[in-house]
């Protein structure tokens, strides 16, 4: 056997406590289940279980500190349960991930563990997730700061997202990550999401429903002529009227292009 | 070490300390960055990154390609290390002598090998793997174990045994020495006395922390004075290239960081650091 064998049994030792258990509680079974060796388990077998226990603890603590540091709202609301939950995690995902995913991964795992306070947990943790997402995202290949033109097809770009939460997390968001204890009443409220250009910050938007509407159509299909008048539709406007809220979603959809929140193709002519 | 440049005392960047170490950039002589800090593709980071290569000599620094493992070096990881290399033009590159994975299972941080001839087979391999990718001298550190290995050399002569027969330099972590000869019951000194200190191109020293009677690799705190004490050791033998403070946890006002940098530039130029003791007890009141 290679040097490899005994680095992959020793790797699972290290970061894998039901795979440790049952090598400690017997650990000739547990590496005859190996490709090693005679020498090598004999050498596994004499591993000093206080040493690997205290190394193990130590590389969790490690992922717990890369992790916590990325969710900033959810270690606040937690509060002393954000370490057992974490090492509960651990167990679930023994192998370590790069830290984002990491990060990612442990909202996954306590988005189904049940949590139920604070209230606004749930939407704190889609939060968290999103905000890692526009944070970390790569730069489109199609990102151009195009004019708003009625034949442009616009799109958000990987740095925005429009998100319904049940809670107004424009305003806690923020409280939780600054360690705010904040009791909040349910308040539905649609939220855009998006990175402050040319830094590692989100800033969140509260907005409202023909916004969000309007955000939610601008998907690359739909030219901007053809978005506006199926909002304004909706809107039910007077003819008169529609002129001015064509004016105002262009110059919406144009602030955002200069963010680099929206990016816009086939562009053809000027409005 | 000869053939690598002088570049003083400098710290392990943080993004916290990104203002202040621009507007101090004449106290420090170089920066150390985390590679896989800057590998995501972001371009705030690059951005980022070429402000302190235009103030700084940059020194990247890996934690993620395990040399270490007996597998060739993830081909990804490599290619983006180098491109990274690319960008920065770096005087060296430093590693680990560890393992951090193997194929399908990520350990999450530095592991021990042991002390064989096989795992001296298994870094020299990725060594020239290495140099088949990327241009740039290499250097490679000792670890900080907590997990005792079965082997057929001591430690000081399986890290001889790495780079004197890689040809490549050693970059030395006084407070991983420290650590482990007080949690493996040797002697520091003797320790570093073994090695081939004509090697050393690079320094790390930091502080950790003591937990249930074992010490803890944690740069969470200024350096002990035991290290401050390697550190003159280690200055009065060889000549010294870089050297770095790490701290990674709890991280200081910029002022603890610049108290520690000026320890040690008077260190380097062999200096009587009463001052610089008297200063460090001051911090330490302070802190």
């Amino acid at each position: 056997m290679t040097l490899l064998g005994m680095q992959t049994v020793l790797a699972q030792l290290y970061t894998d406590r039901v795979f440790r258990e049952a090598f400690f509680a017997d650990p000739m079974a547990t590496c005859a289940r190996s490709a090693l060796t005679e020498v090598e388990r004999y050498q596994l077998v004499a591993l000093d279980r206080l040493q690997v226990e205290r190394y193990a603890w130590s590389l969790q603590g490690k992922r717990l500190h890369l992790v916590r540091a990325l969710l900033p709202a959810t270690a606040n609301a937690l509060a002393e349960q954000f370490a057992p939950l974490f090492h509960k995690y651990c167990d679930t995902q023994p192998s370590a991930l790069e830290y984002v995913d990491e990060a990612i991964a442990f909202i996954t795992f306590l988005s189904v563990a049940g949590i139920t306070e604070p209230a606004y947990m749930a939407d704190l943790l889609t939060c968290e997730r999103l905000r890692l997402e526009v944070l970390y995202a790569l730069p489109g290949a199609s990102i151009q700061d195009r004019g708003i033109t009625p034949e442009a097809h616009p799109q958000l770009t990987a740095y925005a997202r429009v998100a319904a939460f049940q809670y107004d997390m424009a305003t806690l968001y923020p409280l939780a990550a600054d360690g705010a204890r904040v009791e909040a009443r349910p308040d539905p409220s649609l939220v855009l999401i998006g990175k402050v250009r040319d830094q590692l910050r989100v800033k969140w938007k509260r907005i409202n429903t023909t916004t969000a509407q309007l955000l939610r159509l601008c998907n690359g299909t739909r030219t901007v002529q053809a978005i506006i008048d199926e909002v304004a539709t909706v809107l039910r406007l007077p003819a008169g009227a529609k002129h001015t809220f064509a004016a105002e979603c262009v110059m919406l959809l144009q602030s955002l292009v200069d963010s680099s929140l929206m990016t816009v193709r086939a562009n053809t002519s000027g409005l | 070490m000869q053939g690598f440049p002088q570049l003083g005392v400098g710290i392990s960047y943080r993004p916290i300390w990104r203002q202040a170490v621009l507007a101090h950039r004449e106290q420090l002589g170089c920066l150390e960055v985390i590679a896989e800090h800057y590998l995501r593709g972001l371009p705030e980071k690059y951005a980022e990154l070429d402000q302190l290569r235009a103030a700084f000599p940059l020194l990247p620094h890996g934690i993620g390609l395990s040399f270490g493992t007996d597998a060739p070096l993830d081909a990804a990881h490599l290619r983006n290390i180098a491109q990274l290399v690319e960008r920065i033009q770096p005087a060296w590159f430093s590693e680990h002598i560890a393992f951090t994975h193997v194929p399908g299972w990520h350990i999450g941080h530095l592991a021990s090998l042991p002390f064989t001839h096989a795992a001296v087979d298994a870094v020299c391999r990725n060594i020239r793997r290495w140099r088949a990718t990327v241009g740039v001298p290499l250097c490679l550190e000792n670890i900080a174990y907590m997990v005792t290995l079965p082997g057929d050399l001591t430690e000081a002569q399986f890290l001889t045994e790495v780079v004197e027969r890689e040809d490549c330099g050693l970059l030395l972590d006084l407070h991983n020495v420290y650590t482990n000869a007080m949690n493996h019951g040797y002697d520091a000194t003797e320790f570093l006395a073994a090695l081939p200190l004509h090697r050393v191109v690079q320094i790390h020293i930091s502080g950790g922390h003591d937990e249930d009677g074992y010490r803890m690799d944690s740069h969470s705190t200024p350096t002990p004075e035991p290290v401050w004490e390697l550190l003159r050791f280690t200055a009065s033998r060889t000549s010294i290239n870089a050297v770095i403070i790490e701290w990674d946890v709890q991280l200081p006002a910029f002022e603890v960081m610049q108290r520690e940098v000026g320890r040690a530039q008077a260190i380097l130029r062999g200096e009587c650091d009463d001052v610089a003791r008297h200063a460090d007890r001051l911090g330490a009141i302070v802190h």
